[in-house]
């Protein structure tokens, strides 16, 4: 595998890290004053993602690092030209960030930081499939690889529904999440929204591959990219079958797991269906598309990949020891593990 | 390195003034509200005092409220 393909599945990988490590998190995010009827809740559903929420976050940093390092010219052009929904999707960050630090200890200002929670994490939710709608559906930008588009063309219809089928897929795993962690009233709750939001899901990504056809065409010219969208797609519908069985078997575990599988299925989908460009240019527009090909000297890729090969390993390792340390159900009444 | 890659090059052409202003008028906001959150929840600890904290934090040793200093 060439040092090129490497880093496009590496960035690959990040992202579909990301998307089921602080896709449930932000999901469970949306899912708290709908959830929640209790202070005890609400505390319960803190405490669900309390040890783990900031680590998760960290691989969206390490993602758009590594899209940076390896890919300078779809890093300049997909975050300067999405510039606006960025800045409102960090904003988001720092809101819900900060009102998980600060809502137990300001009692009076409880609404306030339910509140920042909740628009903190509807945002980033939102607005990451919406972005990730515009780089399927094709940038329009010029021979500089300048975005000419605007903030309200980013809006288009095709990439608001791949953002409402981002957001379905994480409040989907949010509530996964919530079973997994949660006894009592709130568990049942979290139970029947699963079941209901999982459907939302299916009937969401069927209609997203049906106007992708319409909308995008065929992009699955290259050899390589179509076997691995093959690949993605049977993760895919295997992971949406088998999360469905396990939520008949009432395994909430299988359940959360087979969820995960349907995330990077999906990623996958959208990642290969690209392949070998990253940021293709709009049909209409007067441009080539940034491929794979416009990625950093070898040097740097073979420098970035021994970086990798050395901190995944330790990234992997605090993930796992926080979660193993962390495992169980919270607390109802206490918050705590 | 001076004068390789000059500032006006490298602003990307399509982040408009009013998205820069818009973006950093957000970002003063937002850190103003936490400065004031912050300043309520410190506020609300030197209030409690020591001992207040202690309790809260469900101690039972009672905390001398004199600094030590270390060389």
């Amino acid at each position: 595998m060439d040092l090129q393909l490497t880093w496009f599945v590496l960035v690959g990988i990040l992202i579909a890290g990301y998307a089921v490590l602080d896709g449930f998190d932000l999901g469970i995010g949306v899912l708290y004053p709908f959830l929640a009827k209790n202070e005890d809740e609400r505390r319960a559903l803190r405490a669900a993602i309390g040890p783990v929420w900031d680590g998760n976050e960290v691989w969206l940093i390490t993602a758009g690092g590594a899209l940076f390092a390896a890919f300078p010219p779809a890093y300049a052009t997909t975050f300067a030209g999405f510039y606006p929904a960025i800045m409102l999707a960090l904003f988001g960050l720092i809101l819900r960030g900060v009102s998980l630090e600060f809502r137990h200890r300001d009692e009076n200002w409880r609404r306030l930081w339910d509140g920042a929670f909740f628009i903190g994490s509807l945002l980033p939710a939102l607005l990451f499939g919406v972005a990730v709608g515009n780089v399927v559906r094709g940038v329009p930008m010029n021979a500089a690889g300048d975005y000419t588009g605007t903030f309200l063309g980013l809006l288009n219809p095709f990439s608001l529904l791949v953002g409402v089928t981002g957001l379905a897929m994480f409040l989907t795993h949010g509530a996964a999440w919530t079973a997994v962690k949660t006894e009592g009233a709130l568990h049942d709750r979290a139970v029947k929204a699963r079941s209901l939001l999982h459907w939302a899901f299916v009937v969401l990504v069927v209609l997203t591959t049906v106007y992708t056809g319409l909308a995008v065409g065929d992009r699955l010219h290259d050899s390589l990219g179509r076997a691995m969208g093959w690949l993605a797609l049977i993760l895919l519908v295997a992971g949406v079958v088998w999360a469905r069985w396990e939520m008949l078997r009432k395994r909430d575990l299988g359940a959360f797991v087979a969820s995960a599988a349907a995330i990077v299925g999906l990623v996958g989908l959208a990642a290969a269906g690209n392949y070998p460009d990253l940021v293709p240019a709009r049909a209409s527009a007067a441009a080539t598309s940034i491929a794979v090909d416009a990625a950093s000297s070898s040097l740097t890729l073979k420098v970035m990949l021994v970086i990798t090969l050395i901190g995944m390993p330790l990234v992997l390792a605090y993930s796992v020891y926080v979660y193993r340390s962390f495992r169980g159900k919270v607390d109802m009444k206490e918050g705590e593990y | 390195m001076q004068g390789l890659l000059r500032t006006s090059d490298a602003v990307s052409p399509n982040v408009t003034v009013t998205d820069v202003v818009g973006s950093l008028t957000l970002l003063a906001l937002i850190y103003a509200l936490l400065f004031v959150a912050w300043l309520r929840v410190v506020t609300g600890i030197i209030r409690k005092g020591p001992q207040g904290v202690a309790d809260s934090l469900g101690g039972t040793d009672q905390v001398d409220p004199t600094p030590t200093a270390t060389v």
